[in-house]
């Protein structure tokens, strides 16, 4: 049974319901406590929209309003804290699960978009269209990543990632009037309803299958049924590609840059930060309950066995993703395209961290944490590279690397802040980049993936060139000192908070990673 | 704590310097000059108590440590007695090969202490750690040292240790670091950041000899990268650029080979040890094979640091487009970062490799290898200085030549060899610091360096000519002068290598990096004809002052150091002498095992 079977007779009449399943409705009013950030959401939405419509004054101050949502939301995430061992549970009849790992991605969903939110509001194109229903998409993004981040079943898993795509296809074409936006915009829909469309009949398969849609229940139904037949083979890859697409993993990261480029550059931003950190939160559940074990070996009717070499598949995977992005990020020139591409690769060395998922060695198991650990420095070496980058092309109205040159000596502290944000893309010391991509590194050796550590260290010297190339136009080049940026206090204090984390998650990572190791996490 | 205030200090001031207004310059150079002299002073008195200090500290502090861990950590008293009876086990097999059967896991299983509590298994590993770095045979030369929990749940430490080896060049660095910045007084360009990189990249450096943490060591080892891009990139020539990048890559390139063996060696039969010393004792159990690939990940990374032919092709480019007082860092000290990593990692974690035992394709083992290098260093880098026309690039190719004989003397590893690749370091961080600040004494009034349009220099700058001579012959390894002890002493353990080392290497290698002497000679006595001697080529040349206060101060100390050591090497061989011996003793007693 994959959901409350509901008869048709007594669906209508609500007041039966009651009286004929008690346990249920007793299980969902029980549990509707520990859904109180994903409720605040739901009644933000509305009052962002409400608050768009009803009150006076400029666009931006809708954003304030997205803002005190996020904060309430934030504050009853916090209220509720980090479920112990024994406080992890499904919820609502096995649809949801509450545990530390959920938590600390919706941790991440709401903290990474509230820092793009002052992003939104400066951007002074976006801010000529209607911004009640921008925020109000925004949220609905955010709440479909809170359930991609938790569902325990594969049918909430599908509802969560199509509730934070179909959001998300609208505000990467929301500039109505601009070209780009809409190419970019229709492309992701047209991308993502394949990938979506792939993903959702891999999942049928899976259900064909085993006969159930609990991750937990279908990973057991295979193990024990040893499904002998490609089909299985064929149905796990199909279901891959559409959490690929959502992380831009290679073979569907073609929508990306051109995505990436046409949408308003706070959008971007949260797509390759927030939007990928959900994709990894699901693909981390779904690798892990499935590959339990040691990935399959099938045997085929004619006796031959075929193996599902699940660390391999993502080890091959993770690699070509990161060289496909580094390599076509070498010679890009707009600062978005330069930062998608980067963003590419880097979701290659995370799936670094997802297929150590699987230990070959039969040693300990720090590929989740790896990962966690990474999307927690990434969330502030990307987010603060893009507002940075935000800041100087709005600045210079020049989107692309050519807005860079002599920004040391137009404002100091955005070179040097860029510049850090850039050596922790580089992965180098003393920052969170190097710090972080040490543990995905030791993770892929440590399950015996050596050779994804070596086109991993590779990568990252050819990563050097292009992020290089920045530090020089900003650092080295010349540019006369003309106009200084001048930015108002509050958004300079804005700034040194993003790069604060690097340097401190690069130099005492101690205690970071003791937390992430302390997060339950069920179904793994 | 002293060696945290050697390595902290400059980069900390660096740090504040950002921080001071830029329009007060002189405000800027004397705070980092105090710095810099602090930590000279301080550099001075580690190296004075040196001798004082007698046992090993590193001992006494471990031990302490494991007490500690014994009687706080673990509360059982069971427990701490299987702990103290595992540690015993662990001391007796000091040395001893043993395979994979030395971990931390096989100990305890050897007295029945279950490690499936995670508290007591983290306290054990500490303690086999710590027992197991004890055991190494540099522990006992590591006279100063620092050790604290740094990142606990990767078994990370800060772990600063200072040793024969490393102490002479923390003192050069530090040397190099007042000199570097008074003769930089004169920078106009952005003068704060000048002055705060190149302490920054003082802290790097220093930061690289100390660490005995492989950990921190990458750290450090990475931290100098950027300061240098920027000291390159920014107040360098016209091709700075393009030179500091290729500088950035090509190390870039090599130093993540090294982070491979690093975790490589981590996940060695589950040592999960980032511990230098733990890792050397741990070496005895390391598999030919694993020592291969490990020497070579290693090599490469160090090599294009050092550098060795084929991959020496960054450093003339960023050595003639860097200002005159990085050059004199990149030579002086940043290129023995390279050596000293052959020195304290290369041969000592992979000993086999120093035997000659493991075999190479090509060069039959990485004796041979390292001793054709070096060989090639010497001739190869002699003859490109020979055909130098840019006087900068002179200087860079006799650093190519001079750091040839490091890798002889390594290859012969017999004590004579080894010390004077050791000593060759510390004299060439003398000598070719002083020839980059002779060539920028006069590109500073000529604002070119094309040899052939110098000339009869020597009337019109008497003091800068006898000077600049001095800093020559020293390069040249006149007698006398320091360069002929270290050459001399590379020599006489080379020729001895075929009888009395292990790896028996070739006398032939001596014969053929023979010619190296005199091709050194050559180019350093013609360079001084055609810049002192002969006719002045241009009118402008009469119009030259002589040395000015900033360039003797920088100049003389340099100078007299090098006829001090040339007659008096024991002053640093001294220190050098147990530390090397261990290196050579640890490769000896690994031979056939």
């Amino acid at each position: 049974m994959f959901f409350a079977q509901t008869d048709p007779e007594t669906a209508v009449n609500t007041a039966n319901i009651a009286e004929k399943y008690p346990d249920i409705v007793a299980g969902i009013t029980g549990d509707i406590g520990h859904f109180l950030p994903e409720l605040v959401l739901c009644l933000g939405i509305v009052w962002v929209i409400m608050a768009d419509l009803f009150g006076k004054g400029d666009r931006k101050r809708v954003g304030y309003h997205a803002l005190g949502v996020l904060g309430i939301t934030f504050l009853a995430l916090f209220v509720q804290g980090f479920p112990t061992q024994e406080e992890s549970k499904a919820l609502f009849h096995g649809m949801i699960f509450h545990d530390g790992f959920g938590v600390f991605f919706k941790f991440l969903t709401v903290i990474g978009t509230a820092i793009c939110i002052p992003m939104f509001m400066m951007h002074k194109e976006l801010n000529k269209e209607r911004m009640g229903e921008f925020y109000g998409l925004l949220l609905g993004a955010v709440l479909g990543m809170f359930i991609m981040a938790t569902a325990k079943n594969l049918l909430m898993f599908f509802m969560g990632i199509e509730f934070a795509s179909y959001t998300s296809y609208l505000l990467a074409g929301y500039m109505k009037g601009n070209r780009k936006a809409a190419e970019g915009g229709v492309k992701y829909v047209i991308y993502g309803s394949v990938a979506s469309g792939i993903m959702v009949y891999g999942m049928s398969m899976i259900y064909g299958l085993t006969g159930s849609l609990d991750i937990g229940a279908v990973t057991e139904a295979l193990l024990v049924k040893e499904t002998a037949s490609i089909t299985l083979v064929v149905t796990a890859l199909l279901t891959f590609s559409g959490f690929a697409y959502k992380i831009s993993a290679f073979p569907m990261q073609f929508w990306a840059p051109d995505v990436y480029e046409g949408s308003p550059m706070p959008f971007t931003a949260f797509l390759s930060v927030i939007s990928k950190a959900a994709g990894f939160a699901v693909l981390i559940r779904l690798v892990a309950g499935f590959a339990t074990g040691n990935g399959y070996a099938l045997s085929l009717p004619g006796g031959e066995s075929i193996s599902l070499d699940w660390p391999n598949i993502l080890g091959v995977v993770a690699v070509i993703t990161m060289c496909v992005g580094n390599f076509s990020a070498l010679w890009q020139t707009n600062i978005k395209r330069l930062l998608a591409y980067s963003s590419i690769a880097h979701a290659g060395y995370l799936l670094m961290g997802v297929a150590a998922l699987v230990p070959l060695a039969g040693r300990g198991n720090y590929g989740w944490e790896a990962v966690l650990f990474y999307l927690l420095v990434y969330l502030f070496m990307n987010l603060g590279g893009f507002l940075i980058a935000g800041i100087v092309a709005n600045n210079a109205k020049d989107e692309t690397v050519e807005g860079f040159r002599g920004l040391i000596r137009r404002s100091p502290m955005l070179a040097i802040g860029f510049f850090i944000c850039l050596i922790s893309l580089i992965g180098l010391p003393p920052t969170g980049g190097f710090s972080g991509k040490w543990q995905l590194l030791r993770a892929a050796w440590e399950s015996g993936l050596h050779y994804v550590v070596y086109f991993a260290v590779f990568n990252t010297v050819i990563s050097v060139w292009y992020y290089a190339r920045i530090i020089k136009l900003m650092f080295l080049e010349g540019g006369e000192a003309t106009t200084k940026v001048v930015m108002p206090a509050p958004l300079s204090t804005f700034v040194v908070l993003m790069i604060v984390p690097i340097l401190y998650l690069g130099l005492f990572f101690n205690s970071a990673v003791e937390f992430i190791r302390g997060l339950t996490i069920s179904g793994i | 704590m002293l060696l945290t205030l050697v390595t902290f200090i400059p980069g900390i001031v660096g740090l504040i310097i950002l921080a001071l207004p830029s329009q007060n310059k002189s405000l800027i150079k004397w705070t980092a000059m105090a710095a810099a002299v602090v930590t000279f002073i301080i550099s001075c008195m580690l190296l004075t108590g040196y001798h004082d200090q007698g046992e090993s500290k590193a001992e006494a502090v471990f031990d302490q440590e494991i007490a500690a861990i014994v009687d706080t950590q673990v509360t059982d008293s069971a427990l701490q007695g299987k702990m103290r009876a595992a540690v015993q086990l662990i001391k007796a097999d000091y040395g001893k090969d043993g395979g994979d059967g030395r971990g931390p896991a096989s100990y305890a299983a050897k007295v029945d202490l279950s490690l499936d509590n995670e508290e007591i298994a983290a306290a054990w590993h500490d303690v086999w750690e710590l027992t197991m770095a004890q055991g190494a045979m540099a522990t006992e030369h590591i006279k100063y040292v620092e050790y604290g929990t740094w990142i606990s749940s990767f078994n990370i430490h800060y772990f600063m240790g200072a040793d024969g080896l490393s102490l002479p060049l923390v003192w050069l660095t530090a040397l190099l670091g007042v000199i570097c910045l008074a003769y930089s007084w004169n920078i106009e360009k952005a003068t704060k950041a000048y002055f705060a990189l190149f302490l920054m990249l003082q802290s790097g450096i220093t930061g690289v000899f100390l660490a005995l943490d492989f950990f921190l060591f990458y750290v450090f080892w990475e931290v100098v990268l950027l300061p240098m891009y920027f000291l390159i990139g920014f107040w360098g020539g016209p091709r700075r650029i393009y030179a500091a990048i290729k500088f950035f890559i090509y190390t870039l390139a090599g130093s993540v080979l090294m982070l491979i063996a690093m975790l490589a060696m981590y996940f060695h039969a589950g040592y999960d040890s980032f511990n230098v010393l733990t890792l050397m004792e741990a070496a005895n159990t390391f598999s030919w094979d694993f020592q291969f690939w490990l020497f070579l990940g290693m090599f490469v990374a160090f090599a294009i640091k050092v550098p060795i032919f084929p991959f020496h092709t960054w450093l003339p480019d960023a050595h003639v487009q860097a200002p005159t007082a990085a050059s004199v860092v990149l030579a002086g000290v940043l290129l023995k970062m390279g050596g000293y990593g052959f020195f304290r990692f290369s041969f000592t974690l992979c000993p086999n490799a120093g035997t000659g035992e493991i075999a190479m394709p090509i060069f039959g083992n990485f004796i041979n290898f390292i001793a054709v290098l070096g060989v090639i260093n010497i001739v190869y880098g002699a003859f490109c200085a020979l055909a130098q026309k840019d006087f900068k690039s002179l200087v860079a190719y006799s650093s190519v030549s001079h750091m040839g004989f490091v890798l002889l003397g390594l290859a012969a590893m017999t004590d004579a060899g080894v010390q004077g690749a050791a000593l060759q370091m510390f004299n060439h961080g003398l000598s070719s610091a002083m020839m980059f600040l002779i060539v920028g004494v006069i590109y500073d009034r000529a604002h070119h360096r094309n040899l052939d349009k110098f000339g009869g220099i020597g009337a019109q700058m008497p003091y800068y000519t006898g000077i600049a001579t001095l800093g020559f012959f020293a390069s040249l390894g006149l007698p006398g002068l320091n360069g002929f002890i270290s050459e001399a002493l590379v020599f006489m353990g080379a020729y001895d290598a075929e009888a009395s080392s292990v790896a028996g290497m070739s006398r032939t290698f001596v014969y053929l990096a023979a010619p190296g002497i005199v091709l050194t000679a050559a180019y350093i006595l013609w360079t001084i004809q055609r810049v002192f001697m002969g006719e002045m080529k241009s009118e402008s040349y009469k119009k030259f002052p002589d040395l000015n206060f900033r360039e003797v101060f920088a100049l003389a100390p340099l100078g007299l150091l090098c006829i001090v050591f040339g007659v008096w090497p024991s002053l640093i061989l001294d220190f050098m002498n147990g530390t090397l011996s261990t290196v050579v003793l640890m490769v000896r007693t690994a031979a056939g095992s």
